[in-house]
């Protein structure tokens, strides 16, 4: 795994926090990555763990600083240090849970038909490349077949079995191209498209475990 | 190393680290793991948690071509050290009393 690699499937497992702890735990491992050495990468990889180990980190702290109080003394003056900090956390926790379930089943006729929208234009999409594809494999076949008829027809009349043996190959190299380009197509746009629509979803779930 | 390190002690580690000179994330988790075990993604919620908290800031510094991200100790972080720091010399005490025996007071 390179540092690109690990710092982009961070920052994909952080998704639910908000853009600044992303961006800061990013820039974070991004120096830590780079300040342990180049040669040192894969070791400090294996050390840190998986990315959804590192994000689960980031993300329990989230936790943990707001359901347990710093353990300073009792009373006394570190008690004061910690309630200027209780306050406005408190004021950020977003939506209760009810109100967005609510929200949810009220917008449903909004978002239903979103998302079958969304679903079938990712079919139709995949339905397109299959198409494609099939076309290029019969255009492939339809190349060599020519070509074979070619050979054979060039004992009888060797110039017309050149044309046809020359259009049997144009046939299949564009065939291939055709295969090749959609596959090519197909492992890019689909995934993107996939991702898309995934993040689309998690939106309104954004906001809550952000605050969670 | 046998003993259970709190957060608290964490904390305080941290913290004084970053009182000695501004400094970053790399450094820090190698100054800490000098003397305490702890896995290389302890220290980033630590050090985020304590910037919230107002006992660490933050700026971005050029380093061989890039720009690195250095910490510093406020004065509430000092604050904060310092009242660990009173707490860490009475337990001490209290633990060296029971050890070594000595006067009994």
């Amino acid at each position: 795994m390179t540092k690109r690699e690990f710092l982009m499937a961070l920052n994909d497992e952080l998704y639910p926090l908000s853009e600044d702890e992303r961006s800061a735990a990013i820039k974070y491992y991004s120096d830590y990555i780079d300040d342990a050495g180049v040669e040192n990468l894969d070791r400090v990889l294996a050390e840190l763990g998986s990315p959804a180990q590192v994000a689960a980190s980031i993300k329990a702290d989230g936790e943990l600083g707001r359901s347990v109080p710093p353990a300073g003394p009792v009373g006394g003056t570190a008690g004061t240090g910690a309630s200027p900090s209780a306050g406005p956390e408190v004021r950020r926790s977003g939506l209760p849970v009810w109100a967005v379930v609510l929200l949810v089943v009220l917008l449903s006729p909004v978002w239903l038909p979103l998302l079958g929208a969304a679903a079938g234009l990712v079919v139709g999409v995949i339905g397109v490349f299959i198409g494609l594809i099939c076309s290029g494999v019969v255009l492939v076949l339809a190349g060599v077949f020519l070509a074979v008829m070619g050979v054979v027809s060039l004992f009888g009349s060797p110039l017309v079995g050149l044309l046809v043996l020359g259009i049997g190959f144009i046939l299949a190299a564009v065939g291939l191209l055709l295969v090749m380009a959609s596959v090519f197509l197909c492992a890019t746009v689909i995934p993107a498209m996939v991702r898309g629509v995934v993040k689309i979803c998690r939106i309104p779930l954004r906001g809550r475990q952000n605050n969670g | 190393m046998a003993f259970i390190t709190g957060s608290t002690l964490l904390d305080a580690i941290v913290l004084s680290v970053a009182a000695r000179e501004g400094t970053y994330g790399y450094k820090i988790t190698q100054d800490v793991r000098s003397v305490m075990e702890v896995s290389e993604s302890t220290l980033y919620p630590v050090l985020r948690r304590l910037q919230k908290d107002g006992c660490l800031t933050t700026y971005d510094q050029a380093f061989a071509g890039r720009n690195r991200r250095y910490y510093k100790i406020t004065p509430a972080g000092s604050q904060r050290l310092d009242e660990t720091l009173a707490e860490w010399e009475e337990y001490k005490q209290k633990i060296d009393r029971v050890f070594y025996g000595g006067n009994e007071t």
